[in-house]
Order: C-alpha cells, then structure tokens, then sequence
C-alpha cells in the first residue's frame, strides 16, 4: 500500500514540476520537485538507483531548463551521491535535518550547474537559482515530509 | 525501514566507478555543446586532438602499405615489359639507322645533282687489307658507262680518287688520293698556291713544289686546282696538318677529307 501511495507522489512531483515549468512566466514559482523526487530516492534506495534514477531526473531538468543537456544531470547525480552517503548519519525524523540537507544539498547541487552555465557557457542565469530555490524547494519538501502521514508513507525514518 | 543506502550490494570500488562513470558521461555530453572560437565544441576538438594522431599513422601506414603493394604488382610485369620495350628500341634504331641512311643517300644524290650534270651512285666491293690508302673496288663498271679516269667522291661530295683500270662490266677500281701511284693537282684554298699532291699510303699525303715565300697555316683548306686536266678544279681535297719549310719550297702533310669519313657509298662523276 505504501508503495503505490509513494509512486502517486512521486508521480505527482514530477508532473507538478512540468506544470510549473510550463506555466512559468505566469507563475514564477522557482521551485525545485524534481530534486524532491531525488530527495526521497537517495535517503531510501541504495546507490544503483540513487545515481542512475538522479542522473536521469537530473537530464530531465535539464530538458525542461531548456539550457545546456548534461548539467543539471552532473549537478543531480553528485548531490544524490551526497546524500545517498550521509543522509545514514542524519536523524531526518527531525525536520530541521530534512530542511537543512535539501536546502544545503539542492544550493551545492545549483552551484556546480551555476559554475558551468555561468562560467563555462556564459549564460545569464538568475541569482534565484542559487538561493530562492533551495530555499523554496527545502520549504516544499519539509513540508511533505513534515507529516506523519508522509513520513510513513515514504518510509522515511 | 530504509534500505542500506551505503551497501547497495556493490563494492565501493564499483561504487566509485559507476559514479566516475556517470559524471564522465555528463561531463562529455556538455564538453560536446562548449562551442570554441573555431566554431568546433571542445569534444570534437578533444576527439579530434585524440584520433588526429591515430588517423594521420594509420593514414600514413595504410599510404605506405598501397604504395608498397602497387610497387610490388607494377615490379611484377616490369621484366617483361622492360624486355618488349627494349627488342623495341632495337627494331627502332635499325629503322632509325636504315632511314639515316636513306636520307644521307639522298642528299648525297641532291649535292651532287647540283654541281655535276651526270653522276651516279657506287658501293665498294672490296678493299685491299694491305694497302687500304691505295685502291678499292666498286660495284659499277663499263656497263654502267664509267670510264677510266671517272672522278670519284664520297657522298659529302670530298675527293676520293678516279677510276682506274681493270675497270669491268660490272665492277671497276678507284685508286685513292692516299695511293702512292700518279698525283693529284692542288691548291690551298685561301691564297691558291699550287702543287702537287701525292699519296704515301698511309691517311696524309705529302703535297710538294709549293713555293715557300707563301705563307701556309696548319688548318688550312685544300682544293684541286684543275691543273691535271683529271680532276675538276674546286673540289675539296683536305686539310693541311703539317708543315716542313725548305729554302726554297715548303713541303706540306694534307690530309684528305674522306679519310675520317665511311667510304660505303660513293658518287662516280660521269665524263668530267
């Protein structure tokens, strides 16, 4: 039961994550849900999946950025490795732990592709992505974690 | 509860290389869209740093093992066409040498059409070993209207002798200029001071009674002078090799044109 509830949200990150992008000049919501997807994958799976499912999430941000393809797939896959790692030495039934790792995970993550695109490819890339981002998205995700309801249903403990 | 995150059942060697694996792969797909000032993206420039050297020495190997190959079956029919090529060339030079023949027969006919009015065209037979600066036998005689005293040349048109006897139908003798037997009236060409020229059997002839208060230089022209009522006046003779100055006459060394010349053909000079 709580797989298939797990997958439903899962699912729903990710087409909450094109909504929001394609409806983005209406919005302007900076959040991140599909690094949530990544969130919840590296803190439960083992690392074949954590690596291979954030490298995979990873290049859908980058088709749904419309930037430069491999990006945010690199970006993704080195803060899934962070977190696959230390996420065992975290009390994350604590929010604060839960908000902390996503805010600081999601900022380095966004550095790095911030470092490539800015540095490397010369884009002009909005200071949000680097603060307003993280913060949005470790707000979202502590919040869908928060709940005890969420907690279980995510296995998260 | 949460699966082990660390595990996963995988070494942490291959854990790493999955890894290293994964940002390698994400590393080259974005080094593929870095686009360089020469309009190339840093992975073609990278590929192409990488295989440029590879291509160029299999270009090179693969140059060298055609040019080999091509060598060796071009080597293989050489021979014999090296073979055909030279049985060729040694048809071409016996045509070439009949043809130079052929023309040097005719011009020969041609000088000789324009000086003399009646003529014509003689080979030697036979030659006397013993004594070649003395005699030879042609192959025209009396039938073919020759005569004794018929003046004889080469085909460049020099002096070579008359016709002497035995004079058959079919065959008759020169004597040359170098033959000891009978003389031969002369002149230097530039200040025509006479002689007579005789032969010594051997290539000169010793030219005698020319005046010596006449100056004769090494080199100089010899023609007959007409003086014999033999020879016309005119023709060329040779050159003058030596020179011995006595008190009163010079004794002078000609030596004759036809000397240094192919004696095969001659022209007989018809009632001269």
């Amino acid at each position: 039961m709580n797989r298939r509830w797990r997958t439903i949200l899962l699912v729903l990150l990710v087409v909450g994550q094109l909504a929001i992008s394609r409806h983005y000049q209406a919005l302007r919501f900076n959040v991140d849900l599909l690094y949530l997807v990544i969130f919840f994958i590296a803190i439960r799976s083992s690392f074949m999946p954590t690596i291979i499912g954030a490298a995979l999430i990873g290049f859908l941000s980058d088709y749904l950025s419309g930037g430069v393809m491999g990006v945010f797939s690199f970006s993704r896959t080195l803060a899934a490795y962070m977190l696959n790692t230390i996420s065992r030495f975290l009390d994350l039934k604590k929010n604060i732990f839960v908000f902390l790792l996503i805010l600081v995970s999601l900022f380095l993550s966004n550095l790095v592709a911030f470092v490539f695109l800015v540095l490397v490819f010369q884009m002009k890339v909005a200071t949000g992505l680097l603060l307003l981002q993280p913060l949005s998205t470790a707000v979202i995700g502590t919040i869908l974690l928060g709940t005890k309801k969420a907690k279980s249903l995510l296995d998260v403990s | 509860m949460r699966s082990d995150p660390g595990s996963g059942g995988l070494s942490a060697e291959k854990k790493s290389a999955v890894l290293v694996l994964i940002l390698f792969a994400n590393l080259l797909l974005i080094s593929s869209q870095i686009m360089l000032k020469s309009r190339k993206s840093l992975l073609q420039a990278v590929v192409a740093n990488m295989v440029a050297p590879l291509q160029l020495t299999f270009q090179k190997a693969s140059d060298f093992l055609g040019a080999e190959f091509e060598r060796y079956f071009f080597l293989r029919g050489i021979y014999r066409k090296y073979q055909e090529l030279k049985q060729q060339q040694v048809i071409l030079r016996i045509e070439n040498f009949a043809l130079k023949r052929e023309l040097g027969d005719r011009q020969a006919l041609a000088a000789a059409r324009q000086r003399f009015r009646r003529f014509l065209m003689a080979s030697v037979i036979a030659m006397d070993v013993n004594f070649p600066y003395s005699s030879l036998v042609i192959d025209k005689g009396t039938r073919a209207g020759l005569v004794e005293n018929d003046v004889v040349l080469n085909r460049d048109g020099d002096l070579v002798g008359r016709i002497t006897r035995p004079l058959t139908p079919f065959s008759a003798q020169v004597r040359l200029l170098t033959s000891p037997s009978g003389g031969t009236g002369a002149a230097i060409e530039s200040n025509m001071l006479e002689g007579l020229l005789r032969g010594e059997n051997r290539a000169e002839c010793g030219f005698h009674y020319l005046l010596a208060n006449k100056e004769v230089r090494v080199g100089e022209r010899v023609v007959t002078s007409g003086t014999d009522r033999i020879y016309p006046s005119f023709l060329p003779v040779g050159r003058v090799t030596a020179i011995a100055k006595d008190y009163l006459t010079q004794k002078i060394l000609v030596r004759p044109f036809f000397v240094d010349k192919p004696l095969k053909k001659l022209v007989v000079l018809l009632n001269e």
